[in-house]
């Protein structure tokens, strides 16, 4: 019969070479991967690349997966490295990441004055260190607990707390440049 | 869950979490971006495989190398010392290195080529690929060898080891011996089909690492050559010729894994071509879009001048003036006001094919950013005033899917961004004759969209609209569908994905059984209570079709076109395939006959017709089918036909039946042509169906459309239970039509009926007078086929004739009792007539049945749990309407319809568990909609 194979039975499938575990275990995921890979690149276009290098990076550290993790804090891991790897090498990226407009909550976007503002705020998490974004990304964002955003990144609470402060104070001090009082 | 206490009177941080937390929050792939990473991936994941492979059968030549001292050289790197202590038991194979050599240099080098580049972890090579299409956009025309040359590579090492193979010969003091000579034309014949006219790689550092390979490949083939002279000796040719002959013989049969791994490598690099090409539509697009922008902008200062200017070009040449009309004419010919809606939306009616995201993406930035609401009602108000439809400002835009990445469509933006140009020139100079409408582009978006997207039916009223028709469908594959989606991938199906009449079809509901094949079909009508709906009814009415007697059977000549291109590798494709048309040869008769077609690249014959008497000689031909493989030959599709047409028997029932995960390559690539040959093909006997397999590639769109052109059916095969059910327990259904175009039509009475809704067969709708015209073509039965269609309806409260006059509220109906219903006999809610022909007629037959609350009465058990009381005195078992009626709500809920919003999941589970009896598809239909209640969150 027809039945619900677990993420972890899927990765040991897919490990031992069943291109249909893969598949499934993909198409399982992918809306999440690409949520993630847009939420991390910014925008949509460069969330795609992201996404599809997340999915070809997993075909080769898969059989790394052992189950210790829950398969998505795990998965968390793999697209967050994947998009800080790809930031790295698009040079073109250096500088501020494009947002899009249409991604925007929509009490946020209803003036050109707000959008700017929106555009302006997430460009600046965009440039924070990467540690620093991820922490806020992950919880604030993500909406998840510190715990579990500590999984993800593998380290202690406690560290979560202070990149967020440390992230908060950081675009603080980056809004003010921008806009004198 | 604990967030970041915030400092009070902090309002950036306000800000910045309410932005962050809904920023992309509901960010959702297009599913082309779904299917074209989930294929990189699967793509990589076969490379990954294949190197592998290649690594293991290499390890295994090295072990066979080194039982030949000499030979291990060639297999073990760096350079061994020349004084080797195996020296002298080399000598005397001298004569044999050249060829030995050469071949293996050859092999090595493709094998080398292929390993690394699979080693690379695939990320780099594949951005820098990427990255060099996108910089070398334009200059690929005619699409003749691939990007990189894994061939090239193979050339040139080839080369080395000839020039090695001459070097040694010249310090050779003794003639080569006749073997050698008599040998050498093969692996030139080997060679120059790898090394012919192709081109030095045009990537630059893919390139590089290609050149380090084969300088090590030529090291190699350099220590051969040196190697040579040294060892001059007796030539046993005798033994040299054995070991040679084994040798190549290994060699040859390795050669050819490397061909087969090139032949990997160029499906790779197409994969990764479609990637480049994609990131360059998506530039192009995204320049488009902020071209239009931009225009929007420059168009607005312009509204006066382009008032002005299309009324003096309507008053001077209304025939060009067509463009115009569309911004600014109403009906009566006079200038309207011009709203910059409007002219926003006229232009973009005039550009809208460049709209690159149409609607059907969600996610993506609103076209142009100046759609609105406000637009839409003008543009309503307005095109309905315009005589002709053709000239509508509104027209929606070809649907252009998304980033489809293929030359055609980079061509395409291309051409649009220079029409856009040119036309914004226009417009900034006001030379607005200039505006054409541009021709509208056949665009094949069912190439990319899986799914076709339609509208749920809404509630009708009878008083305006009676008659409701359409065409049957047998079809059960969306069931399957849903089943893999929730079941294996765990998610909530598409929504497209779904069709309600399909999933209340997939089961089995114990109508009453026609008694002849004169008259094919007998109908079972029951009206119920609304479980979703307080006050209104269901009306299910059950078609039955005759089931053919074994003895009645015509001899069936079927001829499988199955697809055997690398992505049918998967378990749940090619593996399943096979089985379940192994499992389908036991259905069948021994005089039936099976040929086999199949197609990948191209396409070959596997199997003649054979009958089915010989069972062994079609099973071995199934077993041998491998994905991946491609055979010489013409198109799959016309080759199918072929075979089906060598063999045909009107008397006999001739069908090919097309086996794919998606991939219809099958030598006809324009879906309409597709489409019309299947018709021809109909027209002339040859019925076609399609089983999907698998479902990352999928087209159901287009295996929908082709099994309806074809009067056949398109059936999902998911696994082993699915395939006995569709090809062997149904297979009488599945191969044998016994009614074709048949057609539904409901007259519905509006002194009891106040509105009444279709549930499902929205892509099977027909226009009223269709349903008298024999040349429409609908949906065929099978033997044994039922056929299942629920309206939901809406009494009019005065349902019995003696309460006409009652008080009770005319819009809310009271449930009726049996003795309501008892007492207005008479009182008829609808008309049923059924059309249908003979598969072997032109003119249709009619059959005609009235429903009646007489209908409602009969579900009443009046066994009452009375043991000695049998169901087959019914017409209409209550399960079974209860069951359908579950079935129907779950797939109405999983379409996200309003009509169903006060039922959940829950709830569904609830009523399909009481009448799953103990059928264990039912129960397993109960499993799916509990598992779709926690994906929910229910």
């Amino acid at each position: 019969m027809v039945r619900t194979l677990s993420d972890l039975e899927l990765a040991q499938q897919a490990a031992a070479g069943d291109r249909g575990a893969i598949e499934l275990l993909l198409a399982r995921h992918y809306d999440l991967i690409y949520r993630i890979a847009v939420k991390w690149a910014g925008n949509q276009t460069d969330g795609q690349d992201i996404a599809q290098n997340a999915c070809l990076k997993l075909v080769t550290v898969l059989p790394k997966y052992e189950g210790r993790a829950r398969f998505t804090t795990w998965l968390y891991r793999v697209v967050i490295n994947v998009a800080h790897d790809w930031h790295r090498k698009e040079t073109r990226h250096q500088h501020m990441a494009e947002i899009d407009d249409a991604l925007l909550p929509p009490n946020m976007s209803d003036t050109p004055e707000a959008r700017a503002e929106a555009r302006q705020i997430l460009g600046a998490v965009q440039t924070l260190p990467k540690p620093e974004k991820d922490a806020l990304m992950l919880v604030v964002s993500e909406g998840m607990s510190h715990a579990e955003a500590a999984a993800i990144c593998k380290v202690k609470e406690g560290t979560i707390s202070w990149r967020i402060h440390e992230a908060r104070k950081k675009l603080k001090a980056l809004a003010n440049d921008g806009v004198p009082a | 869950m604990t967030k970041d206490r915030k400092p009070p009177h902090d309002t950036g941080d306000e800000t910045l979490d309410a932005l962050l937390g809904g920023y992309a929050s509901d960010a959702r792939p297009h599913p082309n971006d779904r299917k074209i990473a989930i294929n990189l991936a699967l793509a990589a994941f076969d490379e990954a495989q294949t190197s592998a492979q290649t690594q293991q059968a290499e390890n295994k030549d090295k072990s066979f190398f080194q039982g030949i001292p000499f030979l291990s050289r060639l297999t073990s790197r760096p350079n061994r010392e020349k004084g080797s202590p195996h020296m002298s038991t080399q000598s005397k194979w001298k004569p044999a290195y050249g060829i030995v050599g050469m071949l293996a240099v050859v092999a090595i080098a493709g094998a080398a080529a292929i390993t690394t580049t699979g080693e690379n972890s695939t990320q780099p090579l594949f951005s820098s690929v990427s990255e060099s299409l996108t910089s070398a956009s334009g200059n690929r025309s005619g699409g003749n060898g691939p990007l990189i040359n894994p061939e090239n590579t193979l050339a040139q090492s080839t080369e080395l080891a000839q020039s090695g193979n001459q070097g040694s010969q010249q310090r050779i003091s003794a003639p080569p011996p006749p073997v050698a000579t008599s040998d050498m034309p093969e692996p030139h014949a080997d060679t120059s089909m790898f090394g012919s006219g192709m081109a030095r790689a045009e990537i630059e550092a893919p390139a590089e690492s290609f050149d380090d390979r084969f300088n090590r490949a030529g090291r190699d083939a350099v220590t051969i050559g040196d190697a040579a002279p040294m060892t001059i000796a007796r030539a046993d040719t005798d033994q040299a010729e054995d070991l040679s002959n084994a040798t190549q013989e290994e060699m040859i049969s390795r050669q050819s894994n490397v061909e087969h791994e090139a032949m990997m490598l160029r499906k790779q690099i197409e994969v990764l071509e479609l990637r480049g090409q994609l990131k360059r539509a998506e530039r192009d697009r995204r320049q488009t879009e902020a071209e239009i922008r931009e225009l929007a902008e420059a168009q607005r200062p312009n509204q006066d001048r382009l008032a002005a200017a299309a009324s003096r070009e309507l008053t001077e040449n209304p025939d060009k003036a067509v463009a115009l009309q569309d911004l600014s004419v109403g009906p009566d010919g006079s200038v309207s006001s011009l709203n910059p809606n409007i002219a926003a939306g006229a232009a973009q009616g005039l550009f809208g094919d460049l709209s690159v995201k149409p609607t059907e993406n969600p996610a993506a930035p609103a076209p142009m950013g100046f759609a609105n609401n406000n637009l839409m009602d003008d543009q309503e108000t307005f095109s309905s005033a315009l005589p002709e439809p053709q000239i509508m400002a509104a027209a929606p835009p070809p649907p252009v899917p998304a980033g489809t990445p293929s030359l055609l469509r980079q061509a395409e933006t291309r051409s649009r961004v220079a029409e856009m140009d040119r036309l914004r020139e226009a417009y900034r100079e006001g030379r607005l004759q200039r505006f054409s409408r541009p021709e509208p582009r056949p665009v094949e978006s069912a190439t990319w969209d899986r799914f076709q997207s339609f509208a749920d039916y809404q509630m009708t009223r009878t008083d305006t609209n009676p008659v409701s028709t359409f065409s049957v469908d047998v079809d059960t594959a969306s069931y399957a569908m849903i089943r893999r989606q929730i079941l294996r991938e765990g998610r909530l199906p598409q929504r497209d994905s779904v069709r309600v009449e399909e999933m209340v079809n997939y089961f089995d509901y114990h109508y009453a059984k026609p008694m002849s094949r004169d008259v094919p079909f007998a109908t079972t009508v029951a009206v119920t209570g609304s479980p979703w709906a307080a006050g209104r009814k269901l009306m299910h009415i059950g078609i039955k079709g005759y089931d053919l007697p074994e003895t009645e059977r015509p001899r069936a000549n079927l001829t499988f076109l199955i697809d055997v291109s690398g992505s049918m590798r998967n378990s749940d494709k090619l593996p399943l395939l096979k089985r379940s048309f192994i499992r389908m040869l036991d259905a069948l008769h021994p005089e039936d006959r099976v040929g086999i077609v199949v197609y990948a690249g191209a396409a070959g014959v596997v199997l003649e017709p054979t009958e089915v008497a010989n069972k062994g000689q079609i099973i071995t031909a199934l077993n041998n089918l491998r994905a991946g493989g491609s055979t010489a030959g013409a198109a799959g599709i016309e080759q199918a036909y072929t075979l089906a047409r060598a063999v045909y028997d009107s008397d006999a029932v001739n069908r090919v039946i097309l086996a794919t995960d998606g991939d219809f390559n099958v030598g006809i690539s324009n879906h309409d042509q597709l489409k019309s040959y299947i018709e021809t093909q109909r027209d002339s006997g040859i019925s076609l169906s399609v089983l999907g397999f698998g479902m990352g590639n999928l087209n159901d769109q287009l295996m929908q459309t082709l099994a309806q052109n074809g009067n056949g059916n398109a059936a999902f095969i998911d696994s082993d239970e699915e395939a006995e059910k569709v090809l062997v327990e149904q297979a009488g259904a599945t191969l044998f039509t016994i009614a074709k175009d048949v057609k539904i039509q409901i007259e519905f009475n509006p002194a009891t009926v106040q509105d009444y809704r279709l549930i499902g067969y929205e892509t099977r709708a027909l226009a009223r007078q269709d349903f008298d015209n024999d040349r429409i073509d609908a949906g065929e039965i099978g033997a044994g086929h039922s056929v299942t269609a629920i309206y939901e309806i809406t009494p009019v409260g005065a349902m019995t004739s003696a309460n006409a006059a009652d008080t009770t509220l005319r819009y809310t109906p009271r449930a009726m009792s049996v003795s309501d219903a008892a007492a207005s006999r008479t009182d008829e809610y609808a008309f049923l007539k059924i059309r249908y022909k003979q598969p072997d007629e032109d003119r249709s037959q009619l059959i005609t049945r009235a429903i009646s609350a007489e209908d409602e009465a009969l579900l009443f058990d009046p066994c009452n749990g009375r043991e000695d009381c049998s169901k087959a005195e019914y017409p209409v078992a209550r399960n079974d309407i209860g069951f359908a009626t579950a079935v129907a709500g779950f797939g109405q809920m999983l379409r996200g319809a309003r009509a169903t919003s006060g039922f959940g999941f829950r709830d569904v589970a609830d009523l399909a568990r009481a009448h799953a009896a103990d059928d264990p598809r039912r129960q397993s239909f109960v499993r799916i909609v509990e598992r779709a209640a926690e994906l929910a969150g229910e």
